[in-house]
């Protein structure tokens, strides 16, 4: 990397262009979508540098963009997304979906209302959830997989969880893709990935990953939201994790095959952590195969936490459990809203100089956005576009976004995932201790449940961005638009 | 004079990762303080430990780093998947191949430092200097 920090070019109000030839062998500009103090953000961190080495990956098209949750990844920037042109050379790079395959996140909402119902009860709720989901580093998911199980898991996704009995039909097409990447190929997954796996489903996992018990502080499209089934003062759940030590051994094990690929075919990167190969090759059609099959785990995994979400709600609130409001779906309404992932490539079309191409798009860090009418989505949510998840760091506001039809020439739908870090985990330790962020949330209201009470500080709501700055930026840059504004009532963590 | 002896290894601040510069006076020396940086990051020290596992990787004279990333690699999986306390390591080299043995027992409770998915290529250094080898590598967190 240059010694100079790159500073792009402002094209509008919240976009960004980092000029061919800031670094060398950049094919694309860069385009950074961010307010100026975002932007700032992102040139102190010199994640921008990261979006124009990004911009050398071969075939890629339009430009290598970055949302506005921007920060420094390792190889991609976290927040990157990057189309290359299947048919014209272009190439896959694990490093731009990252370790934690389809890490992503679910808003399951329910019937309950958060003053009414809730609140009374909430420390039992989030006590109780504390005990039946499965939570922190290493062993300890709800189900324990044999060797056909996990080959079952892999191939299916979500489908496989609805299979032995784990949450209910209209679960699977609430999920991208129908909770099932059709590509995947178990048989590309190492038996060292499986073995990391085979206690590991239906973990929520540690780090960043969480669920939160949120409420419905403000809905800002009616008609959005009402489609979505969501309402002021609502009790939601939110849950963010992944493909936990599998996706992990995936990236690890293909990353090493894919790197001497690239040494091999003489593709050269400027940070080793880009290594990539042409979507047509061998190993990169190996790599998809095995990645679709990670997909397909984190989306059963977080299928498998919410069967252990619903019983909790069920647990405490199951004597004074209300109906559905509406149709068949499961007890105290608790339906999922959208699971969506941030961190995958996927094989997409799109419009380009007046043909459609397919193009492979990385998401590292950022979230799919399909706008209004894109086949690709359920039929009840066709005319609002997709649901997008935006978590934002314990203790601040969440929110539900939908993907605009103009998403898909500025960005290759796409939109930012989360607040963004602006803070190392060490210095966020050093600034308050776990315990004493732990008293600040509880007295605010927010009950928390957390096994490692010394780690929590890490994730503390100072170490990320304004989140609500985040959203409001992709609303101007045109990415997405904001439906409704949730805030954290309860808070588990590994 | 020389200068004091830079330490074994040291963490890096990252934005959202973590990152750990080692040194050693031979690569096997290097190699085995870029682990108990490792354990150190992870918090999965321990005095005791009966179990002993042995890691093997291929080491490229043109590519030292890589092999340091298999075997950060490597300890993480074994940490992953036995939830494992590590109280005791040596690292050798054999022509192209490093082998660490690691003493270490399982903890069924989780350890009380940052889980790491995997050691990444990012900003992968390993270099020759007046004292030994310095290598820089960072985690995924």
């Amino acid at each position: 990397m240059s010694e100079t920090a790159v500073r792009p070019e402002r094209i509008d109000a919240f976009a960004w262009r980092i000029p061919v030839g800031t670094v060398p062998g950049m094919r694309v500009p860069g385009v950074v979508f961010a307010t100026e103090e975002l932007m700032n953000k992102a040139v102190e961190d010199r994640a921008v540098e990261q979006v124009a080495n990004v911009a050398t990956l071969p075939g890629i098209v339009e430009a290598s963009y970055a949302m506005p949750d921007i920060h420094w990844g390792y190889g991609f920037p976290i927040g990157g997304v990057a189309a290359t042109d299947v048919e014209d050379g272009g190439v896959v790079s694990p490093g731009g979906v990252g370790f934690d395959i389809a890490c992503g996140v679910r808003l399951i909402r329910s019937d309950l209302e958060f003053d009414g119902d809730v609140r009374a009860r909430l420390a039992e709720l989030v006590a109780t959830l504390g005990r039946r989901v499965p939570r922190g580093t290493g062993k300890g998911g709800a189900l324990r997989l044999d060797r056909r199980g996990m080959e079952a898991v892999l191939r299916d996704g979500v489908r496989y969880a609805l299979s032995v009995g784990i949450g209910v039909e209209e679960d699977a097409e609430l999920c991208e893709d129908g909770g099932v990447l059709q590509t995947a190929a178990p048989e590309d997954v190492s038996d060292r990935a499986k073995e990391r796996a085979a206690s590991q489903l239906g973990s929520l996992g540690a780090g960043n990953h969480f669920l939160e018990v949120q409420a419905v502080e403000e809905i800002i499209e009616p008609d959005a939201a009402e489609v979505m089934g969501l309402f002021p003062g609502q009790a939601c759940v939110m849950l963010h994790s992944g493909s936990r030590g599998l996706g992990h051994q995936v990236c690890t094990d293909h990353l090493r095959v894919v790197d001497a690929a690239a040494r091999r075919l003489g593709i050269e990167v400027p940070d080793r952590q880009l290594a990539c190969v042409p979507v047509q090759e061998e190993e990169a059609q190996r790599y998809l195969g095995a990645m679709a099959a990670a997909a397909n785990f984190a989306r059963a995994n977080r299928h498998a936490l919410t069967h252990a979400i619903r019983e909790s709600f069920q647990e405490v609130f199951g004597g004074s459990a209300k109906r559905p409001r509406k149709g068949s779906g499961p007890g105290l309404g608790m339906s999922i809203v959208y699971d969506v992932a941030h961190n995958l490539a996927k094989v997409e079309e799109y419009e380009l100089g007046g043909r459609v191409r397919t193009l492979c798009v990385h998401r590292k860090g950022a979230t799919r956005a399909f706008g209004p009418r894109h086949p690709e989505l359920p039929s009840r949510y066709r005319e609002i576009g997709q649901p997008v998840i935006i978590p934002g760091s314990m203790g601040s506001s969440s929110y539900v976004l939908v993907g605009t039809s103009e998403a898909a020439r500025k960005s290759f739908s796409s939109t930012c995932h989360g607040a963004g870090r602006a803070m190392s985990r060490t210095k966020a330790k050093k600034v308050m201790s776990g315990v004493e962020l732990v008293r600040q949330l509880e007295g605010r209201g927010i009950a928390v449940a957390a096994s490692r009470p010394g780690l929590l500080a890490e994730e503390a709501p100072y170490a990320y961005k304004d989140v609500s700055q985040v959203v409001r930026a992709c609303e101007g840059a045109g990415l997405s638009r904001m439906v409704a504004r949730l805030v954290p009532v309860g808070v588990v963590k590994g | 004079m020389p200068g004091p002896e830079p330490p074994p290894f040291e963490i890096l601040e990252h934005t959202a990762d973590i990152g750990l510069r080692a040194r050693g006076k031979s690569l096997e020396v290097l190699f085995e303080n870029a682990i108990w940086g490792l354990i150190e990051i992870v918090g999965a020290r321990t005095d005791e430990g009966k179990n002993e596992e042995r890691v093997l990787v291929r080491l490229d004279e043109d590519d030292p780093g890589a092999a340091l990333v298999d075997l950060l690699n490597e300890v993480i999986y074994l940490l992953d998947l036995q939830q494992a306390r590590i109280a005791g390591l040596s690292v050798e080299r054999a022509d192209s191949v490093i082998e660490a043995r690691i003493r270490w027992r399982p903890d069924p409770d989780p350890p009380e430092g940052t889980e790491l998915k995997a050691a990444t290529f990012h900003q992968l250094s390993l270099e020759k200097r007046d004292y030994g080898f310095d290598a820089t590598v960072y985690f995924d967190v």
